[in-house]
């Protein structure tokens, strides 16, 4: 959940990549972290365990300045990816704000793919939320393999598998290459801060209006 | 940038963190290579699809001015070592390469999900993977432990650790080398000795799990004892928190007192009286906590908990000073610990017996070795029993916990050296000559 400081003006948005298991969520979060000014970023913590894998969960707060009468704070997270860590990625859910979906565009993970979603429906729904009414990004990752012998699927099998009804927008990236790592990003937070502000109108009546420092 | 100042829906606002975001990544992707086109097969489909909102990115722009190098990576961005097979020039597919590929697939699957199936699947493939390898050679010994490794998921009896997906991988890539080099054997020595050495230890793991299964499964009260045991140390450590938090704010109180910040006297009380509930919730949650312990049966734990060989005795010290004395107190003679301020010291300095709640402690009787010349004002009481019998001990100071060493039973040593300090143990003569 969004938190608002009505005394420090500040609202904090709660944004979770997830996504399978080695599908680039932590290489996103790199790729952001390395091109933001430290300016905005804070330090990414990084729990890195067992070989190159994220087991427990990666995290990077940054602080977008004032706008409007509000100054915005962004904590990105990532969820670790494989079966067994449901529970931390529960717990890393609770409270999130928007999401980035990190599917992997290799031909041998496409279960993996619809898996996850599936289960990150069912996390959701274990909060009382739903995938829909939560603002949520497709991000089909690893497109720099494509032309490699490496057996890649093409977006539109990809969209038909995950997004069939193209309610959700998605964008082709290479987190490791670095692009579409951007497009994700400023999508997933415009639609973030219009829900969490939204709500705000809604909830509490709240202007938005007001001098930014 | 004026624009995203005086936004006034939440469109605007959403536009305005986007043009935010657009203006802190310009040009900051300085030291990434400008990526080539996505040869990207779906785009033409994607955009077929007509007003779904999907957007392709170009490309990132090349950078105008170089990003200013990160103070710190805490992650290395280079792309993971690939095989020799996936940079070579293109021709035809290898079907060795191929059958490695399906393998490597099943393996990353395992990740997700183990089902018998997969399992089934990926030891045919790497039994005809095997076929494939000289007699003579690395190939064959690797696809051997896989083979070995996987049938163990198949038996019910037995729980792979998961170690044993990393070691699969592992195992890959070797073969992935083999095939690339050409080679029989490994250009790299090591590898095949930390397979080998990660095999050994996975099949060690496996058949510690196994023994500790079946000794539960031949206890049902030993498994009931650890469910509650775990269960109990999960309430303490979550009593301990709060309890911390109680201190962490009645110290913010002191300091905010302390610097004179307008406190008002009613805010004092209001904060005080917070704080006291909170500790008579914890510390009847402690007090069920203990009553909780009364009832595990102490052999079914400690038989679970410290299964190896020659530990038996209790987990760790509690380490005080006593007049002027080092002392180490065995963790399972205690049973809870108050901290003192002065005033509550005072009247305790003396006594030979004192009553909590409605039990009465007796004083541990001791004898400094080296009394204090000033008399030293406990800032601890501890609660010790030791066969339904109540003690006390007043504490100068509290200096910490430590682990028993492991293999020891700390409860049967005098003395015990920690760093340059020579601890008195108060075991089970100390207790009995009270």
């Amino acid at each position: 959940m969004a938190i608002i400081s009505f005394r420090s003006d500040e609202i904090h948005c709660k944004i979770v990549y997830y996504g399978p298991g080695r599908g680039g969520k932590t290489t996103n979060l790199v790729t952001i972290h390395k091109a933001l000014g430290s300016q905005v970023r804070g330090e990414l913590l990084s729990i890195d365990t067992a070989g190159d894998r994220t087991l427990f969960f990666d995290f990077l707060p940054m602080d977008l300045g004032s706008i409007g009468k509000f100054r915005i704070k962004i904590s990105l997270y990532t969820v670790p990816g494989q079966v067994r860590y449901n529970d931390t990625r529960k717990l890393v859910l609770r409270g999130v704000d928007g999401i980035v979906f990190v599917s992997d565009s290799l031909e041998a993970r496409k279960n993996n793919n619809t898996e996850s979603l599936v289960n990150l429906e069912e996390n959701l729904q274990e909060q009382g939320k739903s995938i829909h009414s939560i603002p949520l990004v497709l991000q089909y990752n690893k497109r720099d393999l494509a032309g490699s012998k490496v057996a890649l699927m093409p977006v539109a099998e990809m969209e038909n598998d995950l997004n069939p009804e193209g309610k959700f927008p998605s964008f082709e990236a290479s987190a490791l290459a670095g692009f579409g790592v951007k497009e994700t990003f400023k999508k997933v937070c415009m639609m973030t801060v219009m829900d969490v502000s939204a709500r705000l109108l809604k909830e509490k009546g709240m202007s938005l209006t007001g001098s930014g420092a | 940038m004026a624009e995203w100042r005086n936004s006034k829906s939440p469109e605007e606002l959403g536009e305005a963190v986007g043009a935010k975001i657009e203006e802190l990544f310009g040009g900051l992707f300085g030291d990434e290579e400008p990526p080539p086109p996505p040869e990207s097969a779906g785009s033409a489909t994607v955009q077929a699809r007509g007003p779904a909102p999907f957007a392709v990115p170009r490309p990132a722009e090349p950078p105008a001015k170089p990003a200013a190098a990160p103070s710190r990576r805490p992650i290395e961005l280079a792309p993971p070592p690939r095989s020799g097979l996936h940079g070579e020039a293109k021709g035809p597919r290898n079907p060795l390469v191929a059958l490695i590929d399906h393998i490597e697939a099943d393996v990353l699957n395992l990740e997700w999900e183990i089902e018998d199936q997969t399992i089934r699947g990926l030891l045919k493939k790497c039994k005809d993977l095997q076929a494939q390898f000289p007699r003579q050679g690395q190939g064959r010994p690797i696809l051997d432990m896989t083979n070995r490794l996987l049938a163990l998921y198949l038996n019910p009896d037995t729980t792979p650790p998961a170690s044993a997906i990393k070691f699969l991988q592992d195992s890959v890539l070797a073969l992935k080398r083999l095939v690339a080099t050409g080679r029989s054997t490994l250009p790299d020595e090591g590898m095949m000795a930390a397979l080998t050495r990660d095999y050994k230890e996975i099949l060690e793991a496996v058949k510690e799990i196994a023994a500790t299964r079946s000794m539960a499964a031949s206890r049902p009260d030993l498994q009931a004892a650890t469910d509650l045991y775990s269960s109990l140390l999960k309430k303490m450590s979550t009593a301990v928190q709060s309890l911390e938090e109680v201190a962490q704010r009645l110290a913010r109180i002191l300091a905010a007192w302390k610097q004179g910040k307008g406190m008002t006297p009613e805010d004092i009380t209001r904060r005080l009286g917070t704080l006291s509930s909170l500790l008579v919730e914890r510390s009847s949650e402690l007090s069920a906590i203990r009553s909780d312990l009364a009832h595990i049966n102490p052999a079914a734990v400690s038989a679970t908990a410290a299964p190896q060989a020659g530990k038996s005795g209790p987990d760790g010290l509690f380490l005080i000073t006593w007049q002027g004395t080092s002392l180490a107190i065995p963790t399972s003679h205690m049973v809870a610990l108050y901290p003192l301020t002065k005033n509550n010291a005072q009247p305790l300095i003396g006594k030979s017996v004192i009553t909590i709640g409605n039990q009465d402690l007796q004083r541990l009787p001791m004898k400094a070795v080296q009394p204090p010349e000033r008399p030293v004002i406990p800032t601890w009481l501890i609660h010790l029993k030791f066969v339904k019998k109540d003690f006390f001990v007043l504490a100068d100071k509290a200096q910490g916990y430590r682990s028993a060493p492991e293999g020891m039973d700390v409860g049967a040593q005098n003395r015990m050296k920690i760093g340059s300090t020579v601890y008195v143990v108060l075991n089970e003569s100390s207790f009995r000559s009270g």
